[in-house]
């Protein structure tokens, strides 16, 4: 039988089942005390009839002879009054001695009458008109010569038709009952699961109604019941993870679109001046020269995103070797040293450590930090790497003297686009996507990246920190 | 020099068939693989330039025919998409080189003559432009006679320049190829280290050797004035 789908037909028909199964049990109970009442009702009553039977019998003998027809005239005047009482003693030969019906009543089947139930043990007969219980009694008879007594039996059948009746009766509006009692639970159990699971349908509402552009709807945890409350909380954090995704993702489209603007109406703007009257051969070429310029840093700008977007979604396919970092920060070094003995500065760099990384992406992203505390360093000061690595992980910081960036702005300093003058000079700074690469970078390699700026210095530092023992290196997802 | 050029995109491809023929190049240019295929087998190209998305039949295909059927030109690929993956298959399959679009042509010439070079010529140990002689083996330059003192770097830059002479090098290839600076690193960089290498080889000396294209990169020549 295929599992029923719908939580509100199984538990409606598990509590109706219930219900009926309970009611079924009962039913059956009292039937059977029913019958067992009935029948010891009836057992007393032959009992006691046999008794009188016996007196009757035992007051009629002298010396060992009964006048048997005056016997059966007495117990009919006695049993007269009490409806289907037969009454017959049969002597040990079988020979019917007595018998005693109420008036107006058939005598029993001679089948009937001639059975013999054991003494002591109750008998039931069903027949198409009626129902007999009957019981049997010896009696010896006293007064007769020793050696020879006469043993005569008593039997006593009731006609029990009334009391089977009554129980069919029962049974028949039992059933009925019990038919109509099982739509009525399957209804009412119906109705309590609808109401119980109503939260439920509540949370399908919700659901429904969450789209792209209206992803700040929640469910109210507090509302609900207990056991509702962990999927709900569950289904809350999933909404807010989605909320932020997508935030990010419009937020980053919009950037992009909104930073292509500037240099594509600018490289617009120069060709349409350019094509507005005649020039000569050499304007025209300078026109070309700086559209190039502004070709080559959209180029470099495009590129950059997409090494954004990349690491977002965890595609950055991230090699691993083992890197001597102060080796890759000395080679680092040398590739700036002729822009850093131009101003003058001098570069250092300290200290040893060893990393599983991406060559190419560490360094991309040191490099970014490299340029900019070049660029940021007053000339005659020094530029310091440092490399630590210890049992916690391997540390990498770049440090510059020179003005502090202003406290406020520390925090928006990896935000993708964000210079830290607004003047945004374009001539020297590219994008404003580096520091956002740099940590992108470093972050799906599995580190953490931190700036602390004062008048002392700017200092730039990232952490890797040791995997647990007996994780092999994965690619981690950027935040 | 022969060259194929297989690429879909109209102004694309135009532009390169044009910058080619004038770099020296005799250049073929059609739009879609099957003709790229069909091309490739009725004549002998030096050199195969192929865009990855072509409709029908795609780059990787026909690189896999033009292999399978025993043509080994050096091939470069041309594709908008830079994951690792596509480099790698791209390699595995046989071609020689891949560019990512958007790219300076400067850089493209500058890889086409690299692998139109390979294996062509064997690697002087010296090597000489006017009055400028480098030792490779000795590491040593001298310029009008007068030893030159230069840092390592300078050396394999000034190599690099001489030994490509007469060929405009793209900054980002000079990055890559003396300092081994795979991305795009800050130019700026190149652009001092060259006006060092001046101060010390060419301010001096006449005649001037090492020239700025601008837009494209630096050339190491002898230029008539």
């Amino acid at each position: 039988m295929r599992p029923l789908s719908s939580l509100t037909a199984r538990l409606s028909l598990l509590f109706g089942a219930v219900m009926i199964g309970l009611w079924l049990l009962t039913c059956l109970l009292f039937l059977h005390a029913l019958k067992l009442h009935f029948a010891s009702q009836d057992d007393a009553e032959i009992q006691g009839k046999l008794q009188l039977t016996r007196n009757f019998l035992l007051m009629q003998t002298r010396d060992g002879d009964v006048d048997w027809p005056l016997l059966g005239r007495q117990l009919d005047a006695a049993l007269g009054g009490h409806h289907g009482l037969h009454v017959l003693i049969h002597a040990a030969d079988g020979r019917l001695l007595v018998s005693s019906r109420p008036p107006h009543t058939p005598p029993l089947p001679s089948h009937l009458a001639a059975a013999a139930p054991l003494p002591a043990q109750p008998r039931l007969w069903r027949l198409e008109t009626a129902a007999f219980r009957a019981q049997a009694m010896e009696v010896t008879l006293p007064g007769t010569a020793p050696g020879a007594p006469i043993r005569v039996q008593l039997r006593v059948f009731l006609d029990t038709s009334h009391h089977q009746h009554f129980i069919r009766q029962m049974q028949i509006w039992l059933v009925w009952l019990t038919f109509g009692l099982a739509l009525a639970a399957l209804l009412l159990g119906w109705l309590a699961t609808r109401l119980g699971l109503k939260p439920l349908r509540a949370l399908a509402r919700v659901s429904a109604s969450v789209t792209a552009d209206k992803l700040d709807q929640r469910l109210a945890p507090e509302q609900l019941p207990i056991e509702l409350q962990a999927p709900v909380l569950a289904f809350n954090a999933m909404l807010a993870r989605l909320e932020h995704s997508f935030r990010r993702l419009s937020e980053f489209s919009s950037d992009i679109a909104h930073e292509l603007r500037t240099p594509i109406s600018n490289l617009m703007m120069q060709t349409q001046v350019a094509l507005s009257k005649e020039r000569n051969a050499n304007d025209y070429r300078e026109v070309l020269y700086s559209n190039l310029e502004e070709y080559e840093r959209l180029a470099r700008m495009v590129s950059d995103m997409l090494l954004l977007a990349k690491s977002d979604h965890g595609l950055l396919a991230l090699q691993r070797e083992e890197l001597d970092l102060a080796q890759e920060l000395d080679e680092l070094l040398e590739f700036f040293e002729p822009l850093a003995s131009d101003k003058p500065l001098r570069l250092v760099r300290r200290g040893q450590a060893r990393l599983q990384g991406d060559r190419l992406m560490l360094r991309r992203a040191f490099s970014n930090l490299l340029s900019n505390a070049i660029r940021h360093a007053p000339a005659g000061s020094r530029v310091t790497v440092s490399l630590t690595d210890d049992e916690r992980g391997v540390g990498v910081s770049v440090a510059n003297p020179g003005p502090p960036i202003p406290a406020e702005q520390l925090p928006r300093l990896f935000d993708r686009f964000y210079r830290v003058d607004a003047a945004r000079q374009h001539q020297s700074e590219g994008a404003g996507l580096g520091l956002a690469i740099t940590r992108s970078i470093i972050e799906a390699l599995g580190g953490s990246l931190a700036v602390r700026s004062d008048t002392h210095q700017t200092l730039f530092s990232s952490r890797f920190p040791r995997p647990a023992p007996g994780r092999e290196g994965r690619e981690e997802k950027s935040a | 020099m022969r060259i194929l050029i297989v690429e879909d995109e109209p102004k694309t491809g135009g532009y390169l068939q044009q910058g080619l023929t004038e770099a020296g190049y005799v250049v073929d240019w059609v739009q879609n693989g099957q003709d790229g295929l069909h091309a490739a087998q009725e004549n002998r190209y030096d050199l195969l330039v192929l865009d990855v998305m072509l409709p029908g039949l795609d780059g990787w295909q026909l690189l896999q025919r033009l292999r399978l059927a025993r043509h080994d030109e050096p091939v470069l690929f041309l594709t908008a998409k830079d994951a690792l993956e596509d480099r790698v298959r791209g390699l595995e399959l046989g071609a020689d080189d891949y560019l990512v679009k958007p790219f300076a042509f400067a850089e493209l010439l500058a890889r086409v003559r690299t692998l139109l070079r390979r294996g062509k010529q064997l690697q002087p140990d010296s090597l000489h432009l006017a009055d400028l002689s480098l030792d490779v083996l000795r590491r040593q330059v001298t310029r009008g006679g007068k030893r030159v003192h230069l840092t390592g770097k300078e050396f394999a830059l000034l190599e690099l320049l001489l030994r490509r002479s007469g060929e405009v090098l793209p900054r980002s290839l000079i990055a890559s190829l003396v300092w081994d600076m795979n991305f795009d690193s800050d130019t700026n960089v190149i652009d001092v280290a060259i006006r060092r290498l001046r101060s010390k080889i060419d301010d001096d000396h006449s005649p001037k050797l090492i020239h700025t294209v601008r837009g494209m990169g630096y050339v190491m020549e002898i230029r008539q004035p």
